[in-house]
């Protein structure tokens, strides 16, 4: 038992921690504290005013709310069937977001969609959801959102003059002489609907065109590599990566849990495949150039350029030493030469992992990092490599239920634009996809102005509206009726949970009226499942169509694939090596899309923008990420501002130093920087897209030169330091298997406090560190379901944003190289709750089944329970922050209270649905069941991170969970008691992880009080 | 002189009176802002001492959702429509009634029984606990007009769930159920505020 600081972890959180600079601890040091009057002391009240004001107004209302505001009730005059006041009700539908299609069950109350679910039939994803699935909810009440018609009058050079409202009849009367002329063209975006599709092929048949799709971020490069390499016969679907019967995945710059195509189907099987109970986990090998989320999940991780991820993918080739002609071509690359040490390393231990696993292993290499000029050559490298392996056919299935929604392709723009030299356009339908925003192309917009007329077909007058004559809003996808195909053979209905807010009408109802159609587009949606249930009667189980598709809008899913089966291996690979060497220098820039905004469809969307990056925690702001060694080369300090100019333009940013950045790539995420879309994302960052060249993301050589200037980015962290306290446990598998409470440092407790009795259930959860990818879903899925306010950027600042789940990350290790956790920290809802012995007004209490409530209407706002919380959970409403008006408002979940201004609020374990759930059980005279009740976070997790239960009844998930060795208290030294548990993170890594802690502590061995002094200065004891 | 005697009165009897206000207030002697016994007139002089009482037609019938929702929900007008089409159809308010659902114009009505928005209250838990309307809403069917009957504080929810004023149970019963906790109705803050 020796006191020794050499085998401690370090943990830190942001640069300035690792460092100890003063600005760091200034900041550590106001850690919640956050008081009213230390920011804005010169012009607010001071305390005292403050009171006395208070105390006046005390005195006037008591005497004033004597006579009660008078209420009245509305009932309807014909009760809908169905519609019961008070109760929910639950529809099937899907949405579909730049080619991605979600499964959705839409909860409504009294007729307003409230909270989005996944669908519990949708394959592989079921009930998860990702954190933009569940901001769609928000972006229907978008008050920013067109609510009728409107003609823009443009001048010569095509900018807006002037707007002005009109209206369907004007529209319908002006555009069918448009029509009349012919040369009708329509772009879209990846479009999954065979409806919509057929609508708008005979409608530009009709009008002598043609109908484009294109996406700024679309697929067609990558189906046109299974071609390069497998011949022509090869199909041009997306495959799908079966990581549940997968080993090792060696990822070449692909965020694959993050951006991919059905990546939370991705996310679904990694978290399935990393919970080491059920075995081995996968091991991720990523090589990357950017600090991405999939990257802070890796088991080994490297930094390096994309420039360098064809020679990576040469150097494991020559490794495997093949004989055949590409493979030897490949070997003798000149770029495999410029790889250093390290990365050769890292080489030969991908390698030596392929090797063993042939036939269970994954390469991909299709993501946004790897969309450089090597692009194609990348492309062949992966499906050489999954091909010698024999993974293709086995861990990639590519044509049993492949992707069939991404159907853009990448060369419709210009093909577009050649029509329109040519001069056959004469009017063009842009739909729902915001060209100006995600190609703001000189060429593009010179091409356009040259067609007679521009209808835009969008939610609001943003980049692409304010250039076309008309912008003619669509439904939401809330609204409306529609149908996908997202694999192969599975079909989704979309049926509208909301009658049309405002004067909006279907793109394609539209397109139907002008082809002189009575139909809407319901006819021609329910015809098109009539047809489809026609061809497959016989699977459908249903007599008749009626029933058939009664059931269908029950379900929402019909699955046609043959997608249980095991996938079929069919093709070979023929495909030769064309690459070719040139050395990079200088800054190289990766544009990618941020797990919160993607494309920046819903930069709108508040609970978007405040959704903190899973990685680098920053919210309200994009911003150039830059290497540590960059900024230090350079002299960039967090927040600079600077220009970063491409070959054809340039963009302003501030500058974010990120940790595990390859040292000479910049990376700016898209989905910022719009114009005109709303009151939330106006003026806020820059947009990435300018800086795409040719559907290049990455690898573009930049200037970065600094303006001297500084801005300000909200970064969530540098509160909720650790101080060194062992919060996050780790372990290799290795270790793990050895001992299962490897890395956890456990201690003995005593308590001066009789316990609390709970004789019904004592509610509990489980958080497995495992399997948490840090996607921040549960924070978007818990804002919607509690009423959770946004606070605003100038707030966040000031440490008062108002999320309930926070996912703390922690980076470990080589700041050039991090290993990083993420840590999903909530009320723990402890017996010994400290927050509850403070409370002098009895506003939080104990419940009887463990629950640590709150009282609202009780709170004073001390803020006591927040200073004496250990977790530091608790928020505060400073402001009156939801006082929002409508639309907006109609997305509250009645079922939870608004609170008001100084007002603690926290995580309540959903007891909303807890209490709906034990009301419903008591109605049916029987118990609630295990997993019945499921808190918005866990529900949405896509990968069953969170488990949620009665810890009274053994059969419990949570409880099982509970007793794995794995299972561990968070600061169990303090002796709280949480009802909260967290498992160890496992690794599946050759390395040490556990360090010397093997689920021994303080009660254990003869460790003496005297050392748990040191507790408080950091963890430093080491037991052997 | 006289002034300061005067003075001294007033400020006495203030003293007094607060001192008599505090003791009426701290003991349930006094109550303010609980609207017991409000009776607003409402638009359609409906009256539960006829429907209810004279003619005996269940509470259920119009209050439907009772049983399955956390409201009891004020019936739609087609159920009014439901007897109305036919009964009653000479009388001045009936027409009116009619009109107003023929025009497709629902009434408002006045909202007697007021909860705050920060108390959650499940009708169906507790029509499934064998509580009657009457419990809390009182003798209905004999209002001609009808009135909040209960107080609805705190302190009256609480001793009820706390089974103070079930007469039915023995005081042993009652300390059994309060030792089990389970069976007693639940008494936690997050039962009704969340």
């Amino acid at each position: 038992m020796s006191e020794t600081t050499k085998n401690t972890k370090k943990y830190w959180k942001s640069l300035d921690q690792w460092t100890g600079s003063d600005e760091f601890k200034a900041l550590a040091e106001k850690e919640f504290i956050s008081s009213p009057l230390s920011e804005e002391s010169q012009d607010g009240w001071a305390r005292r005013d403050f009171l006395k004001l208070m105390g006046a107004s005390l005195a006037l209302g008591s005497f004033g709310c004597i006579r009660r505001p008078a209420q009245k009730i509305v009932p309807f005059v014909n009760r809908p069937e169905g519609l019961v006041h008070g109760v929910a009700n639950y529809y099937a539908s899907s949405l579909v977001e730049s080619g991605e299609v979600s499964g959705l069950v839409v909860k409504t109350r009294e007729g307003k969609p409230i909270k989005l679910e996944g669908n519990e039939f949708f394959p592989e994803v079921g009930e998860a959801l990702s954190a933009r699935g569940q901001a769609q909810l928000l972006s229907l009440y978008d008050p920013d959102r067109l609510k009728a018609p409107i003609q823009n009058l443009l001048n010569e050079k095509r900018t807006n003059k002037d707007t002005i409202s009109t209206t369907w009849e004007k529209v319908d009367q002006e555009l069918s002489k448009k029509l009349a002329k012919g040369g009708v063209y329509v772009l879209s975006g990846d479009n999954p609907s065979q409806a919509s599709q057929d609508v708008i092929e005979s409608f530009v048949k009709k009008n002598g065109g043609k109908y484009y799709k294109w996406s700024c971020a679309g697929y067609s490069k990558l189906k046109k590599s299974f071609q390069d390499a497998y011949g022509s016969s090869a199909g041009k679907s997306l495959p799908r990566y079966r990581i549940e019967s997968a080993n090792v995945i060696l990822s070449i710059g692909t965020d694959f849990l993050n951006e991919a195509y059905g990546a939370l189907a991705l996310e679904r099987a990694w978290g399935k495949r990393r919970n080491p109970s059920n075995g081995e986990p996968v091991r991720l090998y990523q090589a990357e150039s950017m600090m991405s989320l999939t990257g802070t999940n890796a088991d080994e991780r490297l930094p390096i350029a994309s420039s360098k991820y064809l020679s990576l993918l040469c150097a494991v080739i020559s490794k495997l030493n093949d004989g055949s002609g590409y493979a030897s071509k490949a070997s003798s690359f000149a770029g495999i030469k410029s790889l250093t040490e390290s990365e050769m390393a890292f080489v030969n231990e991908v390698s030596a992992q392929l090797k063993v696993n042939k036939g269970k292993s994954i390469v991909m290499g299709f993501g946004h990092g790897a969309q450089n000029a090597d692009y194609s050559e990348i492309q062949k490298a992966v499906h050489y490599l999954n091909s010698y392996l024999g993974n293709d056919g086995k861990t990639i299935d590519y044509s049993q239920a492949p992707y069939v929604s991404y159907n853009s392709e990448e060369n419709a723009l210009n093909d577009l634009i050649n029509e329109i030299n040519s001069g056959r356009v004469k009017t063009l339908f842009i739909y729902d996809t915001n060209i100006f925003y995600t190609h703001p192309n000189q060429m593009l917009k010179a091409a356009l102005n040259k067609v007679g007329t521009v209808v835009y077909i969008g939610d609001r007058n943003d980049e692409t509206g304010s250039s076309s004559h008309y912008v003619l809003p669509d439904d939401h996808a809330l609204e409306k009726w529609n149908e996908f195909e997202s694999l192969k053979g599975i079909y989704t209905i979309a049926q509208p949970t909301i009658e049309p807010l405002y004067d909006s009408r279907a793109f394609e109802t539209s397109l139907l009226k002008w082809m002189g159609s009575e139909e809407t587009f319901y006819d021609f949606v329910k015809k098109t499942w009539e047809k489809r249930y026609n061809s497959n009667k016989s699977k459908s189980g249903y007599n008749s169509f009626d029933e058939f598709w009664v059931g269908l809008l029950q379900k929402g899913v019909w699955d046609l694939s043959s997608f249980k089966n095991s996938a079929k291996a069919s093709r070979s690979f023929t495909g030769s090596f064309n690459g070719s060497y040139k050395k990079t220098e200088g800054p190289r820039l990766t544009v990618y899309k941020s797990s919160a905004l993607g494309e920046g469809k819903l930069s709108n969307v508040s609970w978007l923008q405040e959704l903190p990056d899973p990685v680098t925690k920053i919210v309200w702001d994009n911003y150039l990420s830059v290497s540590i060694d960059y900024a230090q080369e350079h002299g960039l300090k967090e927040g600079d501002v600077v220009n970063v100019k491409g070959s054809t333009t340039a963009i302003t940013l501030p500058v974010h130093i990120q940790p595990g950045q390859e040292k000479n790539t910049v990376s700016v995420a898209m989905g910022y920087g719009r114009k005109g879309a709303g009151k939330v994302c106006e003026d806020i960052g820059a947009n990435a897209c300018a800086m795409v060249i040719n559907h290049m993301h990455a690898n573009l050589p930049v200037i970065v030169e600094k303006t001297g200037k500084k801005h300000q980015l909200a970064n969530v962290q540098g509160h909720h330091t650790m101080e060194g306290r062992a919060i996050v446990n780790e372990a290799s598998y290795k270790e793990y298997k050895k001992d299962p409470s490897a890395g956890i440092h456990r201690h003995k407790v005593i308590s001066l406090w009789s316990k609390h009795k709970y004789p019904g259930h004592k509610w509990g959860m489980s958080v497995d560190l495992s399997t948490c990818t840090g996607c921040s879903a549960c924070v978007v899925a818990c804002q919607a379901e509690n009423n959770i306010p946004v606070v605003g950027k100038k707030h966040v600042l000031n440490g008062r944003e108002m999320h309930w789940i926070r996912i703390d990350r922690y980076y470990e290790g080589d700041p050039k190289n991090p290993r990083t956790v993420h840590q999903p920290v909530m009320c723990q809802h402890c017996d010994n709750a400290p927050c509850e012995t403070v409370c002098p007004v009895l506003a939080t209490v104990h419940g009887s089944e463990g629950t640590n409530d709150m009282a609202y209407n009780r709170c004073v706002g001390t803020r006591y329970c927040s200073n004496n919380c250990p977790y530091k959970v608790r928020r505060f409403n400073w402001f009156n922050y939801s006082k929002i008006d409508s639309p907006l408002k109609m997305a509250l979940n009645p079922e939870v209270t608004v609170r008001s201004r100084g007002v603690m609020e926290k995580c309540t374990f959903c007891i909303q649905k807890i209490n709906q759930a034990k009301s419903t059980a008591n109605l049916q005279d029987r118990k609630v069941r295990d997993g019945e009740i499921k808190p918005a976070c866990q529900q949405t997790c896509p990968t069953n991170a969170i488990e949620f239960g009665d810890m009274n009844n053994p059969e419990s998930q949570v409880s099982k969970r509970f007793k794995e060795k794995r299972t561990y208290v968070l600061l169990e030294e303090i002796n709280v008691g949480p009802a909260v548990r967290y498992m160890t993170k496992i690794w599946n890594t050759d390395k040490e992880v556990a360090g010397h802690h093997h689920g021994k502590g303080h009660g254990d061995d003869k460790h003496k009080d005297d050392k748990h002094k040191n507790h408080d200065e950091g963890h430093k004891e080491v037991h052997s | 002189m006289i002034k300061k005697i005067i003075g001294g009165v007033v400020g006495l009897g203030l003293i007094l009176g607060l001192v008599v206000f505090i003791y009426l207030l701290t003991n349930n002697k006094l109550s303010i802002g609980y609207n017991k016994g409000y009776e607003p007139t409402q638009p359609i002089p409906f009256s539960h001492k006829l429907h209810a009482g004279e003619y005996g037609i269940d509470c259920k019938y119009c209050h439907t959702s009772v049983e399955v929702s956390r409201h009891s929900s004020v019936p739609s007008m087609n159920i009014c429509m439901n007897c109305h089409l036919s009964v009653g159809v000479a009388k001045e308010w009936i027409q009116k009634l009619q009109k107003r659902y023929a025009d497709k114009d629902p009434i408002a009505w006045q909202k007697v029984t007021l909860l705050p928005d920060h108390v959650k209250f499940n009708h169906a838990a507790h029509i499934k606990a064998g509580k009657d309307c009457n419990t809390c809403h009182g003798p209905i069917e004999q209002m001609e007009k009808v009135y909040q009957y209960s107080d609805l504080s705190m302190g009256w929810c609480i001793n009820c769930h706390r089974g103070d004023y079930d007469e039915t149970l023995s005081s042993e019963d009652l300390k059994k159920l309060k030792d089990g906790g389970h069976t007693q109705a639940p008494i936690n803050c997050s039962t009704c505020h969340y």
